[in-house]
This record gives structure tokens, sequence and C-alpha cells, in this order.
């Protein structure tokens, strides 16, 4: 029955998510959606630089289809996560709950309905199963994965850090030969900031102002703290389960709210640092919260901020830190490679 | 044990969230309906609402929408980029609805506005 268990969970899991996302089936195109191009409005570097999402978007042509290979790819994400979380130690029972977990969360809802997901899920793919591959010293599949994160969307760069972040904590012995795929992986980053700058859209923490009237012009330290707000409210989000919105308004959050927020996610960094002997998985799941959202704190996009779909990444996170808590006592005095 | 059950309901109950929120999206207007629920002071979420209830014929409440989207773009809150933006989108919009309503009277519609 014990070795049945994953299975079962992961089974549960399916035909939940199954269930939830029967909608699908009469869904219709909705903003910005519709045409291939038009997933990416904006600057011309969106068009170059997410270039699986374009290859993907012209595999379907209804909407059911696309949301459909929206939510197989978030259920290889979740397969993805599982084998990840066991290979961390933690057991395939807990796995397997944090892939059913990372399958039924709400905050995904947004990834999976909307076109503009496709990037996000795509990087999630690419993110997740690099991080995995690198645990098995995999280096070959490892670099496949961070190019496929790489060009599916700018934001795919937070796989160049969570990489090494999963060797550090796993304690993964680093060869030369993954040195060199990882470098290699690296000089990807050389075209992708020529297509931006060529794009006119450089990464940096400046406002854009485009003939968009929706871009968002503020200042840097503005941005920065909206951006961190914004993040605190997705954190809580995917955690409760409730008040998802696509469009959450972050301008009328007082000052007060917005500063305290940056003390919060300040105070997340520092548990994160106490609990890594003692709630391992809990803090490498908050640092990879903290990793995959800090490029949305000092890179200005238009059109508005934080989303949930933008979270998708960070989302992994979640899960780690909720099954890092809940499964602590169940480690059977099996060591994990996080607190060897 | 306690744990375990603890995971299974927090699955349940994502899972029964999730299956909630996704009929958000079915269409533009129930995603437009929705983000002003949640968000009912924001002046551009306004605006999109009314735009798409402008699509579906509902004139009347299309007029209630844009009339309170350009009376929120002028609380304290809005950044001056947005609040330029809606109340000139607003006020073009509130224009728009009103040639409608003139040529759907002067048709002799009815059903499309109260």
């Amino acid at each position: 029955m014990d070795r049945r268990l994953p299975l079962i969970i992961a089974c549960g899991g399916l035909l939940l998510v199954v269930v939830a996302y029967l909608p699908i089936a009469s869904a219709s195109w909705l903003f910005w959606e519709g045409a291939t191009d038009a997933w990416m409005p904006g600057t011309p570097s969106h068009t170059a630089a997410r270039v699986l999402p374009r290859w993907t978007a012209a595999l379907t042509s209804s909407p059911a289809g696309t949301q459909l290979m929206n939510l197989v790819f978030h259920i290889l994400v979740a397969g993805l996560t599982s084998a990840l979380v066991a290979s961390l130690g933690v057991g395939w029972t807990w796995a397997a709950t944090a892939g059913v977990l990372l399958l039924v969360n709400p905050v995904a809802v947004e990834t999976i309905r909307h076109g503009t997901g496709r990037a996000d899920v795509l990087v999630g793919l690419g993110t997740v199963g690099a991080c995995l591959a690198s645990v098995h010293r995999r280096w070959m599949w490892m670099t496949g994965g961070l190019l496929v994160a790489l060009f599916s969307k700018e934001a795919g760069v937070v796989s160049l850090l969570l990489v090494p972040l999963v060797v550090w904590a796993a304690r993964v012995q680093v060869s030369r030969a993954q040195v060199v795929w990882y470098l290699l992986s690296l000089g990807a980053v050389g075209p992708l900031w020529i297509i931006h700058w060529v794009g006119g859209m450089p990464l940096s923490a400046i406002p854009i102002v485009e003939s968009d009237p929706a871009a968002a012009v503020v200042s840097a330290s503005a941005w920065g703290a909206l951006q961190v707000t914004a993040t605190l409210r997705l954190l809580t989000t995917a955690v409760v389960g409730t008040g998802m919105t696509p469009d959450f308004d972050y301008d009328i959050v007082a000052r007060a709210w917005r500063i305290a927020s940056v003390v919060a996610l300040v105070g997340i960094g520092g548990l994160a640092w106490l609990v890594r002997s003692t709630w391992p998985v809990v803090s490498f799941g908050c640092v990879w919260v903290l990793i995959a959202s800090a490029p949305r704190w000092v890179i200005q996009t238009p059109r508005g901020y934080y989303n949930e779909h933008q979270f998708y990444v960070a989302l992994v996170g979640i899960v780690l830190i909720v099954v890092g808590l809940l499964s602590s006592p169940w480690t059977d005095g099996r060591r994990s490679p996080l607190s060897a | 044990m306690t744990r375990a059950w603890m995971a299974g309901g927090l699955a349940l109950w994502w899972g029964w969230q999730t299956a909630q929120y996704v009929p958000v999206w079915n269409t533009p207007l129930s995603l437009a309906m929705h983000v002003v629920q949640v968000a009912p002071s924001k002046p551009r979420a306004l605006l999109n609402y009314g735009t798409m209830l402008v699509v579906h014929g509902q004139l009347s409440n299309a007029r209630t929408a844009f009339m309170r989207a350009h009376a929120m773009a002028q609380a304290p809150h809005v950044p001056p980029y947005d609040r330029t933006a809606v109340t000139e989108s607003a006020t073009e919009n509130l224009r728009a609805v009103a040639v409608l309503v003139a040529s759907a009277r002067a048709r002799g519609w009815t059903g499309v506005y109260p």
C-alpha cells in the first residue's frame, strides 16, 4: 500500500485538476489573444526573445486547444516538481503531494487560461527540468532545460540563478563538465541581451515610455516598492487560495503597507537563513520564491505590476515551503541532501 | 497523520478555489466583471468592463461603468499617467455610447438599453 500511495495521490490530483479545468472546453479568446503575434504585444524584442511560445502557439488554432496545451505543460511541470522534491530526500509520498499541490493551486489558473501564460509555463518547465537534471548530474539535460527557459521568456534568466542554488543546496558534486555546460547556457544570454537592446527594451529599472498609454510611468524606487508589495500579495494569495485577479489595484495600497511589505520580504529572507538547518526544504522554498521574483523588483515592464502568470515559477517555491512544513516529521531519519 | 490530513485538506481547498476561478476566464465579459468585483475603485478595470458591456449591447450598464471610471480616475491615489489615459478614454466612450443609444432609438430598437 505504501509503495502505491504516491501513485494514488498523483492520480487523485490529476482527476481533481481535470475536473477543475473542464470549462476550458467552452473557452473563448480573451484580451490580447487570438493571433500568435498578438500574444506578445509591445516591443519587437518580445517576439524575438519568445521563440518557443511562438512555435508552440502555431500548433493550435482554437482557444480550447491553446489552453489545453498550457494545461498539459502545467501537468509536466508538476511531475518534474515531484521528481525534484523526491531528489531532495523528502520521500515519494510527499513529493507526489508537492506535484498535486502545484497542479491545483488557483494562482496557476491565469497561466493556463490566458495565451500569454504559455511563456511562463515553458519557463517553469525548463527551469524545474534543469534543476532536476542538475541534482542527477545530467549536465546536457540541464543545458537543454536552461535553453528552454531562456528562449521562452526574458524572465527565464532566473533559471540561471536557480540551478546553482539547487546544486549548492543539494551539495551536488560539480564537475568541470557541468561548468562547461552551464557556461554554454550562459552564453545564450548574450544574444538575448542583444535582441533586447535592438528591440529597444533595456533590462534596467528605468521608466519605459512607449506609445502604449497603459505603460506604467513611475520612478525606479516606487516601482520596486510596488513590485515587492505585489510579491507579498501573490505569496499570500497562493497560500490562502483566494483573492485571485489579473489586475489588482496596487495604486491604492498605502505607502505604509508598501514599506511593511519590503520589511516582510526581508524577514522571509532572514527566516530562510535561520531555518536552513532545521527546516531545509522550507528555507530552500523561501529562497526559490525570492530569486524567482527578484527580477520583477528591478526590471520595469509595461502594462501593470507583478501578476499571477508571472508568478508561475515562484509558485514552485510556495509548494516547496508548504511540503517542507508538512513533511518534516516524516523524513524517518533519512538525511535530506539539503541538511547534510 | 494529522499533517497528512492537512495536506489533503489543503489540496481539496485549492482545488475547490481553482474550480471556482477557472470559469471566470471563460469570456472577456466574465473576466472584466471579476476584475471590477475585486478592484471596484480601479479606473482602468472599470473602463475595460464598460467596453465589454458595449460589446454585449448593455449600453446603460456600460454608461454607468464609464461614468464610474471617469470619477474614479480623479481619485488622489491614481497615478497621473493612468488618470489622463482613463479620463480621455472614458469621455470618448461616453460620447460613443450616447451616439449608439441615439442610433438605436432612431431605429426603434428596444432591449439593448433600459
